[in-house]
């Protein structure tokens, strides 16, 4: 389970604002918007690699919001391409 | 594909200008070191090898530069991490720091080292104290050395990390690494060949520099240094060879160490 409650990322000039959703065990999730909406952003920040202005992240009731990404046993894959680009 | 190598003049016009420009450029840059090779005198080179006083100064300046280039590395390589990876507020202001010993002339920038590391300002005072002094000594000249040439190991770095997507990282993050570890284990092998690259330009440009040195420390003498009294004191005949010979060997260590970026990279390729 995850959950994110009014999770705010703020990078260069660009800013996630007051995200809020839950996704449940076994359930799929699909975030769709245009090229630069954050959906990277956001999975980025669930997986910790930066630090929110607010809100909090829950991942099976614990919330991690100021865990290490090496400590939070969440993996994310990029679109373009896994770990080798020549693969 | 190779006949097209065999015919320059099949190529497209831009391309022969090139060409020709090309070789006026190493012309311009080779005849000067092949005409000097030539013209030495084989017994007066002899006689500059078993000179003490010129292979003494000529280790002395590979040494001191080579310590400039260690220290400078262990400081500059975060630096340009940090350049490379973050943004932060007066970012271009350090970033025209870095390269200001490029653009000042370097007896200049030896006067302006003098103020702060000698003797009469309170910097030069304190390592005094601490029995570091930079006048006329070794530290002096890889003070000056350090300084008019960090800025080749800086930007190569940077240049480096720059090279890298930084999504390397943030993957081994997810997968455990730490931000250290991620660093070591995955950027700096990565960034590894133009490290190196800047190492070696670093340290070839402290062993040429002699405008920086020879106002902070004359004695212990190196080499461009050594050239330079025994061109004045008693002529081209003898200021030739030690240059000759400090030339070879610099050919031949970046020679060597070309060698090895380049091995490096076709073992990344493959
Ligand atoms: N590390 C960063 N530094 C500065 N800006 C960033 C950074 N990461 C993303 N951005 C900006 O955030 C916005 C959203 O980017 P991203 O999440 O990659 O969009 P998407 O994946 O939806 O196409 C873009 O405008 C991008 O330029
Ligand atoms: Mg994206």
């Amino acid at each position: 389970m995850v959950k994110l409650s009014t999770v705010v990322v703020e990078v260069g000039g660009f800013r996630l604002n007051h995200i809020s959703f839950e996704v449940r065990d076994g359930e799929y999730v699909v975030i769709l918007g245009p090229t630069g909406a954050g959906k990277t952003l956001l999975l980025e920040s669930i997986a910790g690699l930066y630090p929110l202005k607010d809100g909090q992240i829950f991942l099976n009731g614990k919330e991690i919001t100021y865990l290490r990404p090496e400590n939070r046993n969440l993996g994310i894959v990029y679109q373009d391409y896994a770990l080798f680009s020549a693969l | 594909m190779t006949d097209e190598g065999l015919f320059l003049f099949r190529r497209a016009p831009i391309v022969q200008v090139g060409l020709y420009l090309q070789l006026f450029l190493l012309l311009l840059i080779g005849l000067p070191i092949l005409r000097m090779v030539l013209a030495t005198d084989l017994e007066v080179l002899r006689s500059s090898i078993e000179d003490a006083k010129v292979i003494s100064s000529i280790l002395l300046t590979l040494r001191a530069a080579l310590w400039a280039t260690l220290v400078c590395a262990f400081m500059g390589i975060p630096m340009a991490y940090l350049l490379a990876r973050h943004n932060f507020f007066g970012k271009g202001l350090v970033e025209g720091l870095i390269n200001l010993p490029v653009m000042i002339p370097h007896n200049a920038a030896g006067i302006a080292l003098l103020m702060v590391y000698g003797p009469r300002f309170f910097i030069g005072k304190l390592f005094r104290d601490l029995g570091i002094s930079f006048v006329g000594t070794e530290w002096g000249i890889s003070l000056a050395m350090a300084y008019v040439s960090l800025p080749f190991l800086v930007n190569a770095a940077r240049d480096g990390f720059l090279s890298l997507d930084p999504r390397l990282e943030k993957v081994a993050r997810t997968l455990g690494a730490s931000a250290w570890s991620a660093f070591f284990r995955i950027t700096l092998p990565l960034a590894w060949r133009y490290i190196l690259t800047g190492k070696i330009m670093m340290w070839a440009r402290g062993i040429s520099e002699f405008g920086a040195v020879i106002i902070l420390t004359y004695h212990p003498i190196i080499a461009p240094i050594l050239i330079y009294e025994r061109l004045e004191n008693y002529g081209l005949k003898y200021a030739y060879p030690v240059a000759v010979l400090l030339i070879l060997l610099c050919l031949i260590i970046f020679g060597l160490l070309r060698l090895l970026a380049s091995s490096e990279r076709r073992r990344d390729l493959s």
